[in-house]
């Protein structure tokens, strides 16, 4: 712990015993001795790097230990806390330092919360996510640019749904950060940067710098499963698109419904209100499917044998989604490079 | 700083009224960085700016649920579903568990004065938490807890003009050759969004005038030098709700106050609540949450969205209907202009004596004979805005019938005067109403609602039918059509004349008929004339 982190600390003594007073009215079970190995495991080594990085003391150790307090208290961050991805950032923290001295608040607050929502979705992936973004930290201090670089990078840890605003949000990005948020290398050439976001584009299957190989119709994922494993459903399920968007049901009219996004950074799943009345069966145009032999336009014809008998097939952009009877997966075929 | 965050003073998360705007989920990578971490960013609607309506309801529940212990649901609102009602001991004493969410007035209607940036007046007893509602007002505004009590104003008698407004420099009252020389020390409470003047009653009544040209003109003046002041929430309080504290206050002063708030009392079954807080230090003022703060920025688009809810047609109508009761005085004078309560309070007469002179009708029935004066253009702008200001704080793009009765007590509780003395208030039951006047206008007002429906006003109101002709405008309209729309009026008023007693909202609409008639009058001398 740094002289300037202890002198801050000191200063706001009365003020962080009174918040912590408040804190520990509403929630009985904070405790004293956690919040004090948080700020000497977490808040003051990222506090110390961000002091050495230029930041004001003061500002510095009022938002950080402020903050911590705060997640603390909603049982996420420090030990024996149900959310090891918070403190993985926290001490991730120091990396930050240029960034985390500009902006304390903000950028430790937006990380924690990105992390809690990271690890909150299933299929997400919470330690690519912190792994990219002290990356990009590296590229900027700029805090804005940063955090919206933050935000694509989510589409690539897994947040499916973030996919069509992720992908306007790498247009405006400075080259490296978006090379990074895409997982290539910072000094990315700003031609190839163009191409791999046409691509990405056009083929919600196409995974930056894997495209060797022939194009072909494959097996692009299998999402969902059995809820006792861990999935998504209690009984098979099946799909149609509602809106142009892929709609998983299990359970008939009342039953439960979910709006499904995949690509190839991965798959989430959306509760919707009710299953409501299932749409009316129709060719999943422009594939066709028959006894586990699939067709497209402009691709060979390829064969699953596990489709042999399926029970619901619905086409999305570019993507066929298939039930089985005996599965709670959903088959998504796609194009997609070997 | 921690204080400014109070980080564990947990701010209600949003939706903090579902019902107020049910919207399909969807998709917004800005929710990635969303949680129970306080990033000191607004919090984004679709169309890019802070959602001011959801951070209004976290600051109110905020401030219920940590600050302020008023475990009171006065404001009542109800879904489809009836609230259910227990009567209590011999004056059948009515609680009602409202089915919707319902409010504190003593917390909710400051907080919509900050909203609109009006007048209000907090009344109760000592040690009822009202400086502490107004010091949280500033604290929401931005201001530290220390800024705000030092700004705060404290009535007392010996309070001079320039203790309330600044002084002239000394050396330039020395040294000045012509006014514009002296420089004046302005008070820097001038300069606050939050203005707070504590105990007001207790202001020697010279100053209260100095005061009232800041409150209701929004500059002060001190030999011949002008401040501008920014606009702002006033809050004043009072001890003593008749305003009798050591000084009478002015009654052009009392006028300018848009809404008066009564402390309710402290219940003490949260004795505990008080305990804790002397035990653990708490000082909520000083734990107020960033994400509640309200930027200036934000307050004047807050003022703008408030100004967009709909109020609509059919409710305003019965606003009118409403208003309309009161300002009628038949004794007043013999011309129908000039019968109104207004003319024979300026005439210096007894208003019992005058009042004795008005026979014929059903004084019981008539709620106007409740109260010593009608409604101003300052009460009926102020119903507006904070019926509109409620609507807004629940979620809703229209004010409805609920808003606007729950919200009209308290714009109407010093500027309706009741006559005590009036049948009304011996009725069965009624004698409370010499007491509460919240409960009194709420009863005045649902008796009207009522009437108006007896009437049947919202199927047939001729009057409304020829405003709405007339309001098609008069380009290219005929003669022979606008002789028929005189006729349509004139057999209205012989028609209403055949015996019918003439009460409030008849008085306006025949004098609206009247000005109908008369702009109809002068088109037609206008197209004789081409």
């Amino acid at each position: 712990m740094s002289a300037s982190f202890k002198e801050a600390l000191l200063a706001q003594r009365e003020r962080v015993n009174a918040v912590f007073a408040q804190a520990r009215h509403f929630r009985p079970d904070l405790d004293g001795n956690a919040f004090g190995r948080v700020l000497l495991d977490l808040v003051a080594p990222a506090a110390d790097a961000a002091i050495d990085a230029g930041g004001d003391a003061d500002a510095v150790t009022g938002a950080l230990v402020a903050l911590s307090l705060d997640l603390l208290g909603h049982g996420v961050l420090g030990p024996e806390r149900n959310n090891r991805w918070v403190s993985a950032g926290w001490r991730a923290l120091p990396a930050m330092a240029p960034a985390l001295a500009r902006a304390p608040q903000r950028l430790a607050a937006a990380m924690s919360n990105a992390l809690i929502n990271l690890a909150q979705t299933s299929g997400a992936r919470p330690e690519q996510w912190l792994a990219g973004f002290v990356e990009l930290a590296r590229q900027t201090q700029d805090t804005d640019l940063l955090l919206r670089a933050g935000q694509a990078l989510a589409w690539r840890a897994g947040m499916a749904h973030f996919r069509t605003e992720a992908l306007s949000l790498l247009e405006g990005l400075p080259a490296p950060l978006a090379a990074v948020a895409l997982g290539l290398p910072p000094a990315t050439a700003p031609a190839t940067l163009r191409t791999t976001l046409e691509q990405l584009k056009f083929n919600r299957w196409f995974v930056p710098g894997q495209n060797g190989g022939a194009r072909r119709l494959r097996v692009v994922a299998r999402i969902g499963g059995f809820r006792g494993f861990g999935g998504v459903f209690l009984t098979p399920p099946t799909v149609d698109v509602v809106d142009g968007a892929l709609r998983a049901r299990i359970g008939g009219r009342d039953g439960e419904a979910w709006t499904v996004f995949a690509d190839a950074f991965g798959a989430t799943f959306h509760r919707q209100p009710s299953g409501g009345p299932p749409t009316a069966a129709s060719a999943p145009a422009p594939f066709s499917l028959n006894k586990g032999r699939i067709a497209v336009p402009g691709l060979p014809d390829a064969t699953f044998p596990a489709l042999l008998i399926t029970t619901s097939a619905a086409a999305f952009e570019g993507t066929l989604a298939v039930t089985t009877p005996l599965s709670h997966a959903i088959w998504l075929i796609g194009p997609a490079f070997a | 700083m921690p204080s400014e965050r109070a980080p564990l003073a947990h701010v209600s998360e949003a939706p903090t009224n579902p019902a107020s705007g049910p919207k399909p989920k969807r998709f917004d990578v800005a929710d990635l960085y969303r949680g129970p971490a306080d990033t000191g960013a607004p919090m984004q609607t679709e169309s890019g700016g802070p959602a001011l309506d959801e951070k209004l309801r976290q600051a109110y529940f905020w401030i219920v649920n940590h600050a302020i212990i008023s475990p009171h649901y006065d404001l009542e609102y109800n879904t489809a579903q009836p609230p259910q009602v227990f009567t209590f001991g011999d004056s059948r004493a009515r609680l009602t568990l409202p089915s919707g969410q319902s409010y504190s007035s003593f917390v909710l209607l400051p907080l919509l004065n900050f909203a609109v940036r009006k007048r209000c007046l907090l009344v109760g007893g000592p040690g009822r938490g009202k400086t502490a509602t107004a010091i949280l007002m500033g604290v929401l505004a931005g201001y530290s807890v220390r800024e705000t009590r030092r700004a705060m104003q404290h009535g007392q008698p010996q309070m001079t003009i320039s203790d309330l407004l600044g002084n002239p420099l000394p050396a330039d009252l020395v040294n000045a050759r012509s006014m514009e020389e002296i420089k004046i020390a302005w008070r820097k409470w001038l300069t606050m969004r939050v203005k707070i003047i504590d105990e007001y009653n207790r202001i020697p009544t010279r100053t209260q005038s100095a005061l009232l040209t800041v409150m209701g003109d929004n500059y002060a003046e001190i030999l011949d030098q002008i401040y501008e002041c920014p606009e702002s929430a006033w809050y004043l309080t009072a001890n003593d709700d008749a305003g009798g504290g050591t000084y009478q206050v002015i009654e052009a002063l009392r006028d300018r106050i848009d809404i008066v708030v009564r402390t309710l009392h402290f219940n003490n079954r949260f004795v505990h609540e008080l305990l804790t807080r002397v035990e653990e230090n708490l000082r909520p003022e000083e734990a107020v949450p960033s994400a509640i703060i309200f930027s200036e920025a934000e307050i004047d688009r807050m003022g703008e969205e408030i100004r967009e809810v709909a109020f609509g047609q059919a409710l305003l109508r019965r606003l009118e209907f409403f208003a309309s009761q009161f300002e009628f005085f038949e004794p007043a004078a013999e011309q129908v202009e000039y019968k109104t309560k207004d003319l024979a309070k300026l005439s210096g007469m007894d208003f019992r004596a005058l009042s004795a002179l008005d026979t014929g009708k059903d004084k019981l029935k008539d709620i106007g004979a409740t109260t010593k004066n009608g409604f101003s253009v300052r009460a009926l702008l102020t119903t507006l805005t904070f019926a509109k200001a409620l609507a807004y704080f629940r979620g809703q793009r229209d004010v409805t019938l609920d808003d606007l009765r729950n919200i009209l007590p308290f714009v109407l509780h010093d500027k309706l005067v009741p006559d005590t003395e009036a049948p009304f208030f011996d009725a069965a039951g009624h004698q409370v109403y010499r007491v509460d006047r919240v409960g009194w206008i709420r009863k005045l007002f649902d008796l009207s609602c009522a009437e108006y429906d007896r009437l049947e006003l919202d199927k047939s109101d001729p009057v409304a039918e020829m405003e709405a002709e007339f309001a098609r405008g008069l380009q290219g309209a005929a003669e022979a059509d606008v002789r028929a729309r005189l006729v349509k009026i004139e057999r209205l008023l012989g028609e209403w004349s055949k015996g019918r007693k003439m009460y409030g909202p008849m008085f306006d609409d025949a004098l609206k008929l009247k000005y109908l008639h008369q702009r109809y009058t002068n088109y037609l001398a206008w197209l004789s004339a081409r």
